[in-house]
């Protein structure tokens, strides 16, 4: 088997007397749908938190393509590949969905951002073809925080993919969406393998469990099953986690 | 929407309003020297209301760096004989270095943390000049700061009015600079900061960093207002480096609105001819501005600038912003 693009190697946090992730040890394969799963509080944001460089980890490394990232802040991952969008929308709503896309391409264009002697370039190049990816041409002078919540999500993953990324990580990019959006946004992830790994935390089973490669069980913190869905599903700890959350 | 939410353009409708503002003033105030004060003061509150608009940022600590400009440019012109314009250009370098350098302690701490990290560097500048009396005089000041020609020996400013104009060309420059920035990537990347800090550093921007160079580019403004008072005023009272100013500075800022480039000009305007006009028939005019501010504060956020503004625009339907 080939070297994984983003693993990691016995991740521990704490807050103080609590211990968030405790161990956990993950292999991410390049071009991969990998998910994350768990019940609540499990230590799924935390795990993503720390992957992309929100908060350091009390104990063990994050390794990026063989490069150790681990107290690497998150601004500077972005440049090595990697992308996130958040659990709860994270966008500016103040500005144009055009202008939220135009920042996040702008972010990774070299030394563009510190251009203060001429005005913006307002295209980027890319922009159209992103809002076209994530089905948002027709609103793109619409103010972001107008958009509908299905709208919203749809925009936070196009701010991630505007960074070309290797790697993306999406925190529950489906949480509040309508049936029709679901389907939509699930093609759209399936569509981003394998030519970017994708990392995905997601409630929706039926989703996680039809589109993903392998999946990763954590529970209080720990990784308690590891595999492909078929191996999932059937296994027995993690049927013992979801104890009647009717997976 | 007002201009900085998104950037406005450059140059617009409000480049030619100022250029005319700064010619005019001369001959609508009574004195030269009231004009002088306004423009000097529009500069410094252009670095409070730089911050807090298009970054984010409640400064309590442009007045040291209005300090800072106004001494260093005095000591230049009195003890070293720099002629004005390089004495000018250092005094508000110098300030935008230690802008920058108080940046790199200050902007990672959020909120109510760094206006108080301001506020004690504003404090503790106005001891660092009492301390170092044998520089900046102290109590006393310093007195009889001349005013040489701008570089070489070329161009006197013997009178008032030629100072003015100097003055005013360093304000319409800075106006110039701020509006320009306003408008670029650099500026976007400001007001990214300022919508959501956490998703601007998920994109990849290096938040510290850019929060540094704002910092220090408020700095520089707030050096060279300092620069152009003792310019003007031709000696440095040590007031110029009190907490009073800074606070002055947030309330020219507030009134005129940080919503685009030009307003501090009717902050400072508002500020500079109320203190005129008033305060030779009531001493405690300062009330006055009191009212004036809570009265921005509850019904007019956009100050001065945006009142004009949403004014200007119900006068011209059909232009309004899809």
């Amino acid at each position: 088997m080939t070297e994984p693009l983003l693993a990691t190697q016995d991740i521990g946090v704490r807050f103080g007397d609590f211990r968030a992730l405790s161990e956990v040890t993950l292999s991410v394969m390049s071009g991969t749908v990998h998910s994350v799963i768990g019940p609540n509080g499990a230590g799924k944001t935390t795990l993503f938190n720390v992957l992309t460089g929100r908060l350091s980890p009390s104990e063990g490394r994050v390794v990026l393509a063989g490069r150790d990232v681990t107290r690497l802040p998150a601004h500077r991952r972005v440049h090595l590949g990697m992308a996130r969008s958040f659990q709860v929308t994270n966008i500016f709503p103040e500005l144009t969905v055009g202008e939220n896309l135009r920042l996040a391409l702008q972010a990774v264009s070299g030394a563009q951002p510190w251009i203060f002697w001429r005005g913006v370039d307002p295209d980027l190049g890319r922009m159209q073809a992103v809002a076209e990816e994530v089905g948002l041409t027709a609103r793109i002078s619409w103010r972001a925080g107008d958009l509908s919540h299905g709208g919203q999500r749809a925009l936070e993953i196009g701010m991630a993919l505007a960074a070309d990324p290797r790697i993306i990580f999406l925190d529950e990019p489906l949480a509040g969406m309508g049936i029709d959006d679901v389907h939509r946004t699930k093609e759209l992830i399936r569509g981003l393998a394998p030519a970017r790994t994708v990392v995905l935390i997601e409630h929706n089973m039926r989703v996680v469990l039809d589109i993903s490669e392998q999946v990763t069980v954590l529970a209080q913190g720990r990784t308690i099953a590891e595999g492909p869905p078929a191996l999932i599903r059937g296994d027995a700890a993690v049927r013992e986690a979801y104890l009647g959350s009717g997976m | 929407m007002s201009a900085f939410r998104e950037g406005g353009r450059f140059p617009d409708l409000s480049t030619a309003g100022v250029a005319v503002a700064l010619v005019a003033l001369p001959f609508v105030l009574p004195t030269v020297t009231l004009a002088s004060e306004l423009v000097v003061f529009a500069v410094a509150a252009m670095s409070c209301a730089f911050l807090l608009g298009m970054v984010g940022l409640l400064s309590f600590g442009q007045g040291l760096f209005f300090g800072i400009g106004a001494y260093v440019s005095a000591i230049l012109l009195r003890e070293h004989g720099w002629a004005t314009l390089p004495a000018v250009a250092v005094g508000a370098a110098a300030s935008g270095l230690a802008a920058g350098m108080l940046a790199v302690l200050a902007v990672g701490r959020r909120g109510v943390y760094f206006v108080m990290l301001t506020l004690a560097f504003a404090q503790m500048g106005y001891f660092a000049m009492l301390a170092l009396k044998d520089y900046t005089g102290g109590e006393n000041g310093l007195t009889g700061v001349p005013r040489p020609p701008l570089l070489g020996g070329l161009g006197t400013l013997a009178t008032a009015e030629t100072a003015y104009g100097l003055l005013a060309l360093l304000a319409f420059a800075a106006f110039l600079l701020v509006q320009r920035v306003s408008a670029s990537p650099f500026g976007s990347v400001l007001r990214a900061i300022r919508e959501n800090e956490a998703r601007a550093e998920a994109l990849g921007y290096d938040v510290r960093a850019f929060k540094i160079a704002a910092f220090a580019l408020a700095g520089m403004l707030g050096g060279l207002a300092g620069a152009m008072h003792t310019i003007f005023l031709g000696f440095v009272p040590p007031n110029v480096i009190e907490l009073e100013i800074s606070e002055r500075l947030i309330i020219m800022a507030i009134i005129g609105g940080t919503g685009a480039p030009a307003a501090p000009f009717l902050g400072a305007g508002f500020y500079v001819l109320m203190a005129d006009l008033l305060s030779s028939l009531w001493p405690r005019w300062l009330m006055l501005v009191g009212f004036m501010l809570i009265a921005i504060v509850l019904f007019m956020r956009g100050g001065l600038w945006g009142g004009a503004a949403s004014l200007f625009r119900r006068l011209r339907p059909g232009r309004t912003r899809s």
